[in-house]
């Protein structure tokens, strides 16, 4: 059997030659637009994750300076700050602090091995 | 590196949140563009059509990254169940649900695109409405339960993607208040 091949299609007069090309020119548009669309999404998750990462690391260092600074700070409380600098900050912290004690304690360890 | 205790999948889940919505955003104004059969020299139709099903397809593929950084994270006790089922998480109940609902929402919207070939126009464009509700609900979820809202160029974020979505919202029904029905053959005719 013979190979297909692809069909291009010949304008057959002036109005179908422009036609052809508005559907070229918008093909080009589609094909751009995709690009940034997926391209823009894939960066943007990803460039926002670094910087959430880099404003906590920021966070870490900030607190555990403070502390190594602070008069009669101990290496248990030094850790203790940069420890709770470190860990990614909960949606409604407040809320889960106030929460039921049956939930409560999971949270926290959750925490602990987080900051570990 | 993505490991259930390590924190990148905490960050990954909030960056692929706030994404979703954008994504959502764009879908919602094509969506409407798409409706009113908007278009421009250089962007005809179809380009509007097609970047409408990439723009959901892909905000279905984050919102489902979302999902699952969140369960696979640990870091706030969210389970399975709960990303389908409303209001059945025992953290944050409500908001979690507002999350629920936007994701069943857009399962339906999805699956019944897919299908519209089999299942009809008339039955396509019902559950299409949903969409409608979907993104504020969405948007309410982030909104409550995001823990970024209080950073100055998330809140720009929000209020632009709001903006966006109201004013098409509302062009779209002070403009077209009934769907734009497609000419009659007879119609296309006689231009």
């Amino acid at each position: 059997m013979a190979p297909r091949t692809p069909r291009t299609k010949q304008p057959q007069n002036a109005a179908h030659a422009a036609a052809l090309a508005r559907r070229e020119q918008g093909n080009r548009t589609l094909r751009t637009a995709t690009r940034w669309l997926i391209g823009g999404s894939v960066a943007g998750a990803l460039a926002l994750t670094g910087l959430f990462a880099s404003q906590a690391t920021a966070t870490t260092s900030t607190a555990g300076a403070a502390s190594a600074q602070a008069p009669g700070s101990s290496a248990a409380a030094t850790g203790s700050a940069g420890a709770q600098a470190a860990t990614p900050p909960a949606p409604n912290r407040s809320a889960a602090a106030s929460a039921s004690a049956s939930a409560a304690p999971q949270r926290r360890a959750v925490t602990r091995s987080r900051a570990s | 590196v993505f490991s259930a205790s390590t924190p990148w999948v905490w960050y990954f889940s909030r960056g692929t949140g706030i994404v979703s919505i954008v994504l959502l955003t764009v879908s919602v104004a094509l969506g409407i563009a798409q409706v009113t059969r908007l278009e421009a020299r250089g962007w005809p139709r179809f380009v509007t059509s097609q970047l409408h099903k990439t723009a959901s397809l892909t905000a279905v593929v984050f919102i489902a990254a979302h999902v699952v950084s969140v369960i696979a994270d640990g870091y706030v006790n969210v389970r399975w169940g709960a990303a389908v089922i409303p209001f059945s998480s025992s953290y944050q109940p409500f908001w979690v649900g507002l999350g629920a609902v936007a994701t069943d929402l857009l399962i339906a919207l999805t699956v019944t695109s897919l299908l519209r070939q089999h299942i009809g126009a008339r039955l396509w464009r019902t559950v299409h409405w949903t969409a409608y509700a979907c993104w504020p609900v969405a948007f309410t979820h982030g909104l409550g339960i995001g823990t970024d809202t209080s950073l100055l160029w998330v809140r720009a974020l929000s209020a632009t993607c709001a903006l966006a979505v109201v004013g098409a919202a509302a062009w779209r029904f002070t403009t077209f208040p009934a769907t734009p029905r497609r000419p009659t053959v007879a119609a296309a005719g006689r231009r």
